[in-house]
């Protein structure tokens, strides 16, 4: 496995120094700033509301966790549905079709070796990124009263996602050389992944195989701070098929 | 198959569908040669490399380096051989030493090894001036070098070398000739793939000749006074006589 180390530590190094990563962080502050604010003027509006309504001896008022925390994490998951495949595409697709991977290949190293490598330093960017979602709940919890526990099982939420995505769209790069069609087909399939929950309103089936399947309804469950181990497991278990796929790819690439 | 050659390919053959790309390719090699692949574009040679650097299976036929079988034992394979391909690219955000590092750890060399050995081929491919220099910022000679001290870092027995004079201005060309005949000197087995006779010329003992995927002339081992002409004669001689090439007869005649 150290060799798998060797290959994350110069991935994880490419990665840094690369000025796409920085321009894609960038951009993700910028957008979760957005979606943040955005949230929380929403509850103000709402605050306000509920205060000028007579609704409020009967009712009690959504906390900012329902209506800035939880719906802030799901907009930054989503972000993660772009952000994970430009990382793949950038780590594996572009590898591939720049040359650099021909060299890999014919090293005392298996594709199995490989794909632990390119995980490991992705997945360490992608929790750099997530860390940066934190920033906002944080200025937040200084001057409002938030539950930690609850903060912290949306952002292991974020966290989990994004690592699973990633390994999702390492499997899409290692379909095509080329790193835009790479990207693509990662993007596409995580739409469809994260929005899997809509096809039971079009397709009526049994909506429990749905719900057991959606990446949506186990993130909306665990920014509420219910974190059960079915939903660990459903992102544990998206993560090894990403790379039991990126596996079989690679190898019967050879 | 026998310990006494460093390769030995038996009915080797590589087909991508319908299309044989290699086709019952047999030759053994020994220790210390240094053998030229000649053949036209698209005759083989490539993938013959492939094949024997385990970076493709076979479709059928087996064959062995230094003893280990190229798919059984293609994680032993790899560590006896160094393969510079004819097209790569090297990491451009890391410096020479750097790359060669990164190469020396994944080929498993012992820590204590390392140093010396990347060292010794930044010395050996006169890389000494450029060590510090990002991959990315190197001309197309110089990362021909690059690719050669990675493809004999860890001292391989055996070294498949594709078309790798392309891109070098003559005095690297010389350069590498000599860095060729040292590592020949010092026991390893030099497949070489160019479409430069003079290259052979001056640097085989030995030419095989690939046409459509099949191996159409083995020289066996060139004499001392052999000219250019000679391998010159050799090559047109194995096209001419392969059948269904009467176009290509004629333009040679």
């Amino acid at each position: 496995m150290s060799v798998a180390f060797v290959v994350a530590r110069r991935d994880l190094w490419a990665l840094l120094v690369t000025p796409m990563i920085y321009v894609v962080s960038s951009l993700f502050l910028l957008l979760s700033s957005y979606f943040f604010f955005m949230n929380l003027a929403s509850f103000n509006r709402e605050y306000v509301r509920f205060y000028e309504s007579a609704a409020r001896l009967d009712s009690q008022m959504p906390g900012l966790h329902n209506l800035v925390i939880e719906p802030y994490f799901l907009s930054v998951v989503f972000l993660f549905v772009f952000i994970t495949p430009l990382i793949a595409m950038r780590l594996l697709a572009e590898e591939r079709s720049s040359g650099t991977y021909q060299l890999l290949a014919i090293l005392p190293i298996s594709p199995l070796q490989i794909v632990i490598g390119k995980f490991v330093a992705g997945s360490i960017v992608v929790a750099l990124i997530a860390a940066l979602s934190l920033c906002y709940p944080l200025l937040l919890l200084t001057f409002a009263k938030l539950e930690v526990s609850v903060l912290l099982a949306g952002w292991v939420a974020v966290l989990l996602c994004g690592v699973a995505f990633f390994s999702i769209s390492l499997a899409s790069a290692a379909i095509s050389e080329s790193p835009f069609l790479s990207a693509l087909i990662g993007i596409t399939v995580l739409i469809s992944l994260f929005f899997l929950h809509a096809a039971t309103d079009i397709i009526k089936t049994d909506y429990l195989v749905v719900d057991k399947l959606s990446v949506y309804l186990h993130l909306e469950k665990m920014t509420q701070g219910l974190i059960s181990l079915s939903s660990i497991t459903f992102f544990i278990v998206l993560v090894g098929i990403g790379l039991l796929l990126t596996w079989q790819l690679l190898s019967r690439n050879r | 198959m026998s310990a006494d050659f460093s390769i030995v390919s038996q009915s080797l053959s590589k087909s991508y569908g319908p299309h044989c790309a290699l086709s019952d390719l047999t030759f053994s090699t020994r220790a210390g040669e240094i053998i030229g692949i000649l053949g036209r574009n698209g005759a083989g040679k490539s993938t013959t490399f492939h094949l024997l650097t385990t970076y493709l299976k076979p479709s059928s036929g087996a064959a062995s380096v230094t003893g280990f079988d190229l798919v059984k034992e293609s994680k032993y394979v790899r560590q006896v051989i160094g393969y510079l391909p004819e097209s790569f690219n090297l990491y451009p955000e890391l410096t020479v030493e750097e790359y060669l590092f990164f190469i020396a750890r994944i080929r498993g060399l012992a820590k204590s090894d390392i140093q010396k050995q990347v060292i010794s081929s930044i010395e050996l491919c006169s890389l000494g001036d450029y060590r510090r220099v990002l991959c990315g910022l190197l001309s197309k000679g110089y990362r021909q070098r690059v690719g050669l001290a990675q493809a004999i870092l860890h001292r391989p027995k055996v070294i498949v070398l594709d078309e790798p004079t392309n891109g070098l201005d003559p005095e690297q060309v010389m350069e590498f000739r000599a860095v060729i005949d040292s590592l020949a000197a010092q026991g390893a087995t030099i497949l070489l793939s160019t479409h430069i006779l003079q290259e052979v010329q001056a640097l085989c003992r030995r030419v095989l000749v690939l046409d459509s995927g099949k191996l159409v002339l083995d020289s066996g081992g060139l004499s001392e006074g052999d000219s250019f002409d000679s391998v010159e004669r050799l090559f047109k001689q194995a096209i001419i006589t392969e059948p269904g090439r009467d176009s290509y007869k004629e333009s040679v005649k």
